[in-house]
């Protein structure tokens, strides 16, 4: 944590501020904020994973439901699988027309974050569409 | 008399941390029962003695009653405190420790089973006078369930007799969604509570959540220590709590009256708190909980005592309070619990390190944390950071000072629920004390925004710039300050 009484403009700034990785925390007048580095490529690659269909937990839990299995065909918003942690379920969703390649866990399972659950492979056609 | 030298705490974080603190004071050894990887905090750092109880999953840890009775049993604890949650109301895990001969800071295991059960926990509140919105329990199946949520009008609550926390809980707006609901209840109480009995609840839309604080000591003696206001309620999760609440001089006598009757039956013994929902000037029990709370803070503010002093006190058949009856509450407290979520993100829980932490400090401000900087928030756990409490001698003075102790508390590495808890304090509805337990939901979805940022977004990439440049730069280029420099040179 570092203190900075920063003039900007002829403004006069007082912050506290740390860096981490691609996040610059800020603590200014009372407030706290994240500010993302817009300049790294850390969000486009995660876009790129979404676009692949492979879907992984973000946060260490439980496997509560799955609604797919392989080789499924899924339409765009179709429930594929419940996840809970910390006290609160999250659904993923489909994002488009596609068909399940593969489903990396089970039911009960407890994942780890940023392990893989499922894969989808999105037609192309239909995902463009929905764009 | 029981002798209790040393406590087992069988919990984790900030109650962990308080229940520690406060053996510490009486002079009682400490051993925490930590599940592994669960020891960046300050629990684990103050216990006289840590065992593990198992792997960081909950229900093999902190949910598990044989290692945690062999941990207190192995480290020849006398007692055992629970906390709030986990296995605090499993009367299980109580009545083991009742045959181990182990203390169970808390009521006997036959209160926490009768509490336990809604069900049961209703029909005692209605033979005690008190109006209940229930229906459908029992042995109903789903026809006549259906038939009772008319009876009552929808929107009905459909709630699983075992339930607590938040959990086991739906609402259906329509016999439609009743009707999809029932089994999904019915699987997810059997899942979570081992127990498939469910019941109705009349929905009230514009209620407030009213509790009492009871306490019982050792010679049977009921204190009622006054009510607090817990209505600002995110997804059924209480977020501030405030004591006294704001109803009538009448309406709390009535309530008063209704848990000393209620109380006084039952042979009850420790802490203890009766939840009312208010409507109108109509108040209905909700259930029991036989087991300290997240918001006890508050009514410790206001009446000058420590809660859980006087649980171990009782269970050491010792007076539980000081000043023995004369217990007056004083001014007005608040508490706002700081959560690991991401507001941007729909209130994401989020977990990590703690890369900087400032809590608020000054006069009358009060932080219940386990967490400072460098120590770990766990995914595995839910997601409170920290409870923030204040005393004020009015309600206007204690939310003015809650809003600058939030602006005080610096967290740098995960986001929190802050700026909400903010824009909530500020909010004329909370203002007038006009707050019901639905109304945050709306908030947020039709009110509440995160602010903009507020620096110029040069100055932003400038100074993250300048931090990366700092952090990159190799040693013989910053300059060094030597204090023998001049001395040195002047002898060149």
């Amino acid at each position: 944590m570092k203190f900075l009484d920063k003039e900007w403009k002829r403004k006069n700034y007082k912050l506290y501020v740390q860096r981490d990785k691609n996040t610059l925390w800020i603590h200014f007048q009372g407030q706290t904020w994240a500010w993302k580095n817009r300049q790294s490529s850390e969000k486009k690659r995660k876009k790129d994973l979404q676009s692949k269909g492979l879907i992984v937990s973000a946060l260490p839990g439980r496997v509560q439901k799955i609604f797919v299995k392989k080789a499924d065909k899924v339409k765009r918003g179709q429930n594929l699988l419940i996840l809970s942690a910390m006290k609160i379920e999250y659904s993923f969703k489909a994002e488009g027309e596609g068909l399940v390649k593969e489903v990396f866990c089970e039911l009960d399972q407890t994942v780890e974050s940023g392990q893989k659950l499922m894969e989808i492979t999105y037609f192309p056609m239909e995902k463009e569409s929905n764009g | 008399m029981a002798v209790i030298r040393k406590v087992a705490v069988a919990n984790r974080g900030e109650i962990a941390k308080r229940v520690i603190i406060t053996c510490h004071e009486l002079g009682l050894k400490t051993v925490l029962l930590y599940a592994a990887g669960d020891t960046h905090n300050e629990a684990f750092r103050l216990a006289d003695e840590q065992v593990c109880i198992g792997p960081a999953d909950p229900l093999k840890s902190y949910l598990n009653i044989e290692e945690n009775i062999n941990g207190a049993l192995g480290s020849g604890a006398e007692a055992v405190h629970p906390g709030y949650g986990f296995l605090s109301e499993n009367p299980k895990f109580a009545r083991q420790c009742e045959d181990k001969n182990i203390i169970f800071i808390g009521p006997h295991s036959e209160t926490i089973s009768l509490f336990g059960n809604k069900i049961k926990a209703k029909k005692l509140a209605e033979k005690a006078g008190v109006s209940v919105l229930m229906a459908g329990e029992g042995d109903c199946h789903d026809q006549q369930l259906l038939e009772k949520a008319k009876e009552l009008s929808y929107p009905v609550m459909l709630k699983a007799s075992c339930g607590g926390g938040g959990r086991g809980l739906r609402l259906a707006h329509d016999e439609k969604e009743l009707k999809q609901l029932v089994p999904l209840v019915r699987s997810e109480a059997l899942q979570s509570f081992n127990s498939e009995e469910i019941f109705l609840e009349k929905y009230l839309d514009s209620a407030k959540h009213i509790e009492l604080q009871i306490f019982v000591s050792a010679d049977q003696e009921v204190y009622i220590l006054g009510d607090r206001d817990c209505s600002p309620q995110r997804r059924h999760q209480k977020i501030i709590e405030e004591a006294p609440s704001s109803l009538s001089k009448k309406m709390k006598e009535q309530m008063r009256e209704a848990s000393r009757e209620l109380c006084s039956v039952l042979n009850y013994k420790g802490a203890g708190t009766l939840e009312f929902l208010v409507q109108g000037d109509k108040f209905y029990f909700l259930e029991m909980n036989t087991r300290l709370q997240v918001e006890h803070t508050v009514t410790e503010m206001i009446y000058g005592v420590d809660l859980v002093r006087a649980q171990i006190l009782t269970a050491m058949g010792q007076p539980a309070f000081f000043m023995d009856k004369e217990l007056n509450p004083k001014g007005h407290s608040i508490q706002c619990r700081i959560c690991a979520e991401d507001t941007s993100q729909n209130f994401l829980p989020s977990a990590g390190t703690l890369l900087f932490c400032r809590w608020p400090q000054g006069h009358n401000i009060r932080v219940d944390t386990a967490y400072h900087t460098g120590d770990q928030i766990s995914a595995y756990y839910d997601s409170l950071v920290s409870k923030i409490i204040v005393w004020d001698d009015s309600r206007v003075r204690a939310i003015k000072k809650m809003q600058q102790s939030l602006e005080q508390t610096i967290i740098f590495g995960i986001p929190t629920n802050i700026s909400f808890l903010n824009f909530l304090l500020s909010h004329s509805d909370f203002i007038d004390n006009k707050i019901t337990i639905t109304q945050l939901e709306k908030i947020q979805s039709s009110e509440w925004k995160e602010d903009l940022f507020p620096l110029p977004e040069e100055l932003a990439q400038n100074i993250f710039n300048e931090l990366k440049n700092l952090s990159h730069r190799p040693d013989s280029n910053v300059p060094q300050f030597n204090p023998w420099s001049n001395f040195l040179n002047r002898h060149k």
